[in-house]
């Protein structure tokens, strides 16, 4: 009896995420979404998004995965200090995120002479810029950890046979991490996808010719679709785009499955 | 040809101390350091491998090598724990240690239908053979066998024991008892505690 004490707190945690969800979808309905999908400017708004949300993940992926290995193997001396610095995004208000890379490109930044060459304001890469931003200390977190869960019993032999480090990580660590990749990618894909706060400053809509004109990020979309119109378009938009996110979240569950 | 020296040389791992150990060992000399468990044999091949801290002087033909990174160091290690590198193909996994396979060692330890197969799906027993493989193939001077006939039939121990027999470099294996039957290790080293 005492140890279903312990799952109360679970089933409460339960509660607190998914009753929000079920309403959502239940107050939205299946028209609603549908109605939500025939909105060109919201599909638009989407396909921007997810396609920003993926460049993140996959800079994420790039990076964040040999930046994670050099940490848990300590590969630099001031890993401990480099570590928190790359941690220090979570607690950063993404309003101020937003407004940072905003004066970090802008003529007023004492490093203009070289960031005029790159154009964060209402850009595809100022999107990319500020989701992995904020995305990539996540990404770093997760996968440090499971590097040090790592047995490192197999970089040892392979290193003994005469491999360097950067041999071992390519031919040994990586093939065996695919599936952790692709796992907490997914963390950072959702991350990426539901930011808001930098997006709505930095880049509050996007051309990327011939794509996309003036496309809103999906998030500031519903965001000016509940300040101008109300509560009902926002609630479509807002289940559509829960839905596409549950049903991309399933299918690299099941790709990261596959990979391990 | 290839001389090991190995002079004062002591391990720690936290509190935990082997040594001072002193050895010469010559090209194609077997060595065995045995002990009962704890007694800090792999704790002796991680030292020698760089992993842990050390003092003391390691050389190869008079090559101070105690401060080199541990693949340069041309020390082969085989670990005690009987697993393959996952997800990797037996091939490519001997391809870490060379890029040519020597098929010699392939008939001996008769693996060739592993090739294919990834380290995951062996058993304790092929991943040793596997592992074995690899460390005969590579171009390394010494070569350390931890607990190397551990998980293995006895036509397999033979087997392998054929191979460290013929073999021309400097081969330290552990194992848990002296065994007299292995009298092909000419020199011993003892690890002890404390």
């Amino acid at each position: 009896m005492k140890e279903k004490l312990l799952t109360i707190p679970l089933y409460l945690t339960l509660a607190i995420f998914i009753v929000p969800v079920l309403i959502l979808f239940y107050l939205s309905g299946i028209n609603g979404i549908l109605a939500a999908f025939s909105s060109w400017g919201f599909v638009e708004s989407l396909a921007l998004t997810f396609l920003a949300a993926v460049a993140a993940t996959a800079l994420n992926a790039i990076l964040g995965t040999p930046v994670a290995y050099s940490l848990a193997r300590k590969l630099l001396k001031w890993e401990s200090s480099a570590y928190d610095l790359l941690l220090s995004p979570i607690s950063i208000p993404h309003t101020v995120v937003g407004i940072m890379l905003l004066i970090t490109f802008s003529p007023i930044s004492p490093i203009y002479f070289i960031t005029k060459y790159m154009n964060p304001v209402n850009t595809f890469f100022g999107m990319v810029l500020a989701m992995f931003f904020v995305s990539a200390p996540i990404y770093i977190m997760a996968m440090k950890e499971y590097f040090e869960r790592m047995d490192q019993v197999h970089e040892l032999f392979a290193m003994s046979l005469g491999n360097d480090r950067l041999t071992t990580f390519m031919k040994v660590v990586l093939p065996m991490s695919y599936g952790s990749i692709m796992r907490v990618s997914m963390i950072s894909l959702g991350r990426a996808l539901s930011e808001f706060g930098s997006l709505i400053i930095l880049t509050y809509t996007v051309t990327l010719a011939p794509l996309f004109r003036f496309v809103s990020p999906a998030t500031v979309y519903i965001w000016y679709n509940y300040e101008t119109y109300g509560l009902l378009p926002a609630l479509r938009y807002s289940s559509a785009m829960l839905l596409i996110s549950m049903l991309l979240t399933l299918f690299l569950y099941f790709i990261s499955k596959r990979a391990e | 040809m290839s001389k090991l020296k190995i002079s004062n040389f002591t391990v720690y791992r936290d509190s935990f101390r082997v040594g001072p150990i002193d050895l010469t060992a010559d090209e194609g000399c077997k060595v065995l350091v045995y002990g009962p468990n704890g007694s800090g044999k792999t704790t002796l091949l991680l030292g020698m491998l760089g992993i842990l801290k050390t003092s003391g002087s390691l050389s190869i033909d008079g090559e101070e090598i105690s401060s080199l990174p541990v693949e340069r160091r041309k020390i082969a290690y085989q670990p005690a724990s009987p697993t393959a590198v996952p997800k990797l193909t037996v091939r490519k996994i001997l391809r870490l240690a060379s890029p040519r396979i020597d098929q010699d060692i392939i008939n001996e330890l008769k693996i060739d239908s592993l090739l294919d197969r990834t380290g995951d799906e062996l058993s304790a027993g092929q991943a040793r053979l596997v592992q074995l493989a690899a460390v005969f193939m590579g171009k390394a001077r010494v070569i350390l066998l931890d607990e190397p006939f551990s998980f293995l039939s006895q036509e397999h121990r033979e087997m392998v024991y054929e191979l460290i027999r013929k073999e021309r470099r400097i081969v330290i294996a552990t194992a848990q008892e002296r065994d007299e039957r292995f009298d092909l290790f000419v020199s011993l080293a003892r690890s002890q505690e404390g």
